[in-house]
């Protein structure tokens, strides 16, 4: 199976070529490293945020409440001091009296005091002393105004030698964090009114203002016991009057200050209603809070999740983009390398392929020292040894074929030769005759055929034997040879001791010349024939001529019976003449030559 | 095969580019984010003892048409405005936007530079003529805007007037004092004393007194406080505060009348309560619309027989802008306040406009827009004491008129007691 697997899977990577195999490994190598890293960091990173969000955002939040409730007690202390300090006490004391007098200078004297003491800070939006019945002893405030302090004042729980702190909103929205303290008269105990300091919310907001826990997050301080928020960080006093914490988050807060517990870390999903801090319902939020000691205020923290992981995915982004360079330099660097390796192979495949068609003079240039610089060298030697041979190899075929030519034309000589005479043979005439017959028709010319027969030659064989024989029949043929007098006159050993001579473009006349200058070329030569019963004792021959202008349909066979009968017909009158055809068909006298 | 594997590979570079472009894009839009407008918050210290929901709704709008610019809105607290600004002077932490008198004291802050010039704003172009030289210090620094054209008058019930029998209005003190008699006798309280808040007395009596026994004697009295040349250690001084007290002891005002504050001093002759209130202008919205009664205005008869009253009318307290980081936007504000949102207050105060052209429909009572005929037909006049007395002396004089009330003091020491002040003030700022 495992064969099989890697047998499929090789013959698979084999169908794809060398430089994408060697991309993709490249790819594949550079891109898991990175998705492997990335996922991992992606993780970790998102836990470590979660868990050191927690751990920060809960120790800003115990910082914040800490300074908050430290500048609630510089607040408290100071205005302790104020209350006990001997000319608010004596101010008091006669403002409670009834001297009109000492009442009158008394509203003075305190609003003196409150400016001498709060009106250089901007940031005490109000400040009153209250009567023992909860009105503003400032004769100046009209109701609009003195009403809502008066009011909250009356119903604030009045802890004994303890500040009250709430908060206050006018009517279009501003809002001030209130302190209330009663005021008890040093040497009696009694009561003797109320200190009210109205404080800008932003006092303090400041600390927390700067508090940086993301984008769209919030730092707020909020009411349990109402679930108001008190202050919001650098925001609109009208705003932060009309948000809301939801509910999920303010019933946690609520069932932990129950439990006493003052801290709390929460991840919750919002629900509506609207304009609630952090946004949109469905978004998830994670919140912390802490209370502010000796206060039902809790300081809450409240960061969007998304945001939350905004900075780590900065980070991630970052990562993921140099990983994506890299990933690009990688590729770049795998096209580079993978082209030197893949194209000389390439080069070397197409030179390769040229070899095929025979050219082995091709070579490649050798480049560099690696491997496939060897297999260079060595394919380029290789082709030098199969040039050579393949040179060697051509020269010898060239020879052997010059060599079969030769025997072929020997061949086909030979098969048109008589093999005794050295004349051509009787096929090699049949195929001149047809031909000149076909030629003579078209030209309208004539063309004669001598045909002769040594006469008594069986007489010849008997008596000098049979190469005596063969030798007369080369010196006849030698003879008649001679007596063709252009290229295209053809002497044949017809068959036996008989010859032909065909001659193209040869009347009737021209033939007997030639067939009388023949028999007399023979009689010259005086070969002996001692069983001849001719007078002239020496070997003769009988000559049938035939001489005509043919037409298309002149057969081959025919011409030669007229020649043949021609000669029979020389040997009938007595041998060792010439006949010319036809003549005793029509009555003429037969031409005979003799000697 | 290989070409399909690189059309791949081409798919994948460019989907991971495109990744890229988009993260740069992500990061872009949040680096917007982060570029929105900042609000800057601008505090206003403000002296509105009547109207301090109006001046919060004037804050609220502009923030509403200006939302970078949010304000927190102060108000003063005391007897002036003087003794609110004193600390924050010495501290130099001035609010943005405060209410200021036309008087020495915001003068010098404004030669020290702690306030703005306005003479370029819009404001300041708007304001009426004859009221720019209260606004305009020594050193020519135009520093404030005023509320309003404040003068003071005696807001009168018509009804009770009438039950009492009275039939002419009162041209002198002596007069006054016979139709407080004939009210008194009808059981019906004259008048109402704002013992409880002695701004009231200061704008009230002690200004007409000023106005009558100082004011119409002396041509250079402005410049004789200035240069502490002015005796004030006279029995014209003197009667300026027997007069205070001479209404009290004949039982011509109300009971209690030493603890009788603002608000309530008012709800005393707008109830019905009192035949006449001493009161200022800038209270004609509420004093105007009394429960079942119609209100007349009279001129305050401070004047012996035989002379002319001599009215008081001047700046009403305004509005200046501290020399501070946030200037820029307390200017703006300040433009809001007599401009767009100047019929917010208008039209609860029903005062009569310092500005030459007002925005809006703003509400005014034809009574008084023929009191201050009347007044203009006057051929002297006199400011509020707010606007002539140093700073101190103001203090001073509101405890004086109630040591007086209350007989702890004579008037001939109190107006000892006022020439001092007013010398040693002079002393100290001609140094």
């Amino acid at each position: 199976m495992e064969k099989h697997i890697r047998l499929t899977l090789t013959a698979w990577l084999r169908k794809i070529g060398i430089r994408y195999r060697l991309m993709g490994s490249f790819i594949i190598l550079s891109l898991l490293p990175l998705l492997a890293s990335g996922l991992i960091s992606y993780q970790e990173s998102t836990k470590a945020i979660q868990s050191n969000t927690r751990i920060f955002a809960t120790e800003v939040i115990k910082q914040v409440a800490k300074n908050v409730r430290l500048q609630m007690a510089q607040i408290d202390a100071a205005s302790e001091a104020v209350v006990l300090s001997d000319p608010v006490q004596a101010a008091l004391a006669n403002f409670t009296g009834d001297d009109p007098l000492h009442r009158a200078r008394a509203r003075i004297e305190l609003t003196r005091i409150l400016l001498n003491t709060y009106g250089s800070f901007a940031h005490f939006n109000q400040k009153y002393f209250l009567d023992n019945s909860y009105r503003i002893i400032d004769s100046q405030v009209f109701p609009q105004l003195a009403g809502t302090v008066e009011e909250l004042v009356e119903k604030s729980p009045h802890p004994k030698s303890r500040t009250y702190w709430t908060t206050l909103q006018t009517s279009v929205g501003q809002s001030s964090v209130v302190m209330v303290r009663d005021i008890y008269l040093k040497n009696s105990g009694r009561p003797a009114g109320s200190l009210f300091l109205g404080l800008q919310s932003g006092y303090f907001s400041t600390i927390f203002n700067d508090v940086d826990l993301g984008a769209d997050s919030d730092v707020v301080i909020l009411d349990a016991g109402s679930g108001n928020i008190l202050i919001g960080s650098g925001e609109n006093p009208a705003r932060v009057a009309t948000l809301r914490i939801d509910q999920t988050l303010l019933t946690d807060i609520r069932s932990n200050m129950a439990r006493q517990e003052q801290n709390g870390f929460l991840t919750y999903t919002a629900h509506p209603p609207a304009n609630q801090i952090g946004g949109e319902h469905g978004a998830r939020f994670v919140a912390a809070y802490t209370q502010i000691s000796g206060t039902e205020w809790f300081v809450v923290s409240i960061i969007p999740y998304n945001n939350l992981l905004v900075q780590a995915q900065s980070v991630r982004n970052k990562m993921a983009f140099i990983g994506l360079i890299c990933f690009f330099v990688s590729i770049g660097l795998a096209f580079v390398i993978s082209r030197t390796i893949s194209a000389p192979l390439e080069k070397l495949v197409g030179v390769m392929k040229q070899t095929e068609t025979g050219d082995y003079a091709i070579r490649m240039e050798t480049e560099g020292n690696d491997e496939l610089s060897v297999l260079t060298q060595k394919f380029n030697a290789m082709a030098d040894r199969i040039g050579f041979d393949y040179e060697q190899l051509e020269a010898r075929v060239a020879s052997r074929t010059h060599a079969l030519e030769e025997a072929n034309q020997k061949l086909a000589t030979l098969s048109m030769t008589d093999s005794l005479t050295g004349i051509a043979n009787r096929r090699r005439f049949d195929e001149v005759l047809l031909a000149e017959l076909s030629r003579a028709a078209r030209s309208k010319k004539p063309v004669a055929l001598i045909m002769l027969d040594i006469d008594y030659f069986k007489n010849y064989n008997d008596y000098y034997g049979h190469q005596d024989g063969d030798i007369c029949l080369r010196k006849v043929a030698r003879m008649l040879q001679s007596h063709a007098r252009r290229s295209t006159d053809l002497v044949a050993r017809y068959g036996g001791e008989e010859f032909v001579m065909l001659a193209p473009d040869t009347d009737v006349n021209s033939a007997m010349d030639v067939a009388e200058s023949m028999r007399a070329g023979l009689e010259a030569l005086a070969l002996p024939h001692a069983r001849t019963p001719l007078a002239v004792a020496c070997v003769t021959a009988s000559f049938g001529v035939v001489a005509l202008v043919p037409d298309e349909e002149q057969s081959p066979e025919l011409f030669a019976r007229m020649a043949d009968k021609a000669m029979y017909r020389a040997k009938e009158q007595g041998r060792n003449r010439v006949m010319l055809a036809g003549r005793e068909a029509q009555g003429d006298s037969v031409r005979a030559r003799a000697s | 095969v290989s070409n399909s594997i690189a059309e791949y590979i081409a798919r994948f570079i460019i989907a991971t580019t495109l990744m890229a472009c988009l993260n740069g894009c992500e990061n872009e839009s949040q680096t917007k984010a982060a570029l929105a407008k900042p609000q800057t918050l601008i505090t206003a210290l403000i002296w509105a003892p009547d109207w301090p929901r109006e001046m919060d709704q004037i804050a609220e709008e502009f923030t509403r048409a200006n939302p970078h610019i949010r304000v927190n809105v102060q108000f003063m607290i005391g007897n002036s405005v003087e003794e609110n600004l004193m600390p924050k002077v010495g501290s130099r932490a001035l609010p943005d936007l405060m209410s200021v008198n036309p008087n020495a004291f915001t003068a010098r802050l404004a030669d020290q530079k702690l306030l703005m010039d306005l003479g370029d704003t819009a404001a300041w172009a708007n304001m009426l003529e004859p009221l720019k030289g209260d606004w305009t210090s020594p050193g020519n620094h135009r520093f404030g805007i005023a509320a309003g054209v404040a003068t003071t008058a005696i807001f009168f019930n018509k009804d009770l007037f009438q039950r009492a029998g009275i039939t002419s209005l009162p041209g002198n003190f002596d007069e006054f004092l016979a139709v407080c008699e004939k009210l008194k006798k009808a059981g019906i309280t004259p008048i109402m004393w704002n013992g409880g808040f002695a701004n009231m007395l200061g704008n009230g009596p002690f200004s007409s007194g000023f106005a009558n026994n100082i004011v119409g004697v002396h041509a250079n009295w402005k410049r004789s406080i200035a240069d502490g040349s002015l005796n004030l250690d006279s029995a014209a001084t003197a009667d300026i505060f027997s007069k205070i007290k001479l209404v009290a002891q004949h039982g011509y005002v109300q009971e209690d009348y030493m603890s009788t504050n603002y608000d309530q001093g008012i709800k005393l002759f707008t109830e019905g309560k009192t035949a006449m209130a001493y009161h200022g202008t800038w209270a004609a919205g509420l004093l105007m619309h009394g429960k079942g009664f119609q209100t007349g205005m009279l001129m305050p008869p401070w004047n012996t027989a035989g002379k002319l009253p001599v009215p008081v009318v001047g700046s009403e307290t305004g509005f200046a802008v501290a020399n501070s980081a946030n200037r820029k936007e307390a200017l703006a504000f300040l433009e809001f306040i007599v401009g767009k949102g100047f019929s917010i207050q208008q039209n609860k105060r029903q005062n009569i406009p310092a500005m030459k052209q007002v925005d809006g429909v703003v509400v005014n009572d034809v009574a008084l827009t023929e009191y201050m005929r009347a007044v203009n037909q006057m051929p002297v006049s006199a400011s509020p004491y707010y606007a002539f007395l140093p700073a101190s002396t103001i203090e001073l004089v509101h405890s004086l008129m109630q040591e007086v009330l209350f007989g702890n003091i004579t008037p001939q020491q109190a107006a000892k007691s006022l020439d001092a002040s007013v010398k040693s003030e002079a002393e100290k700022t001609n140094k």
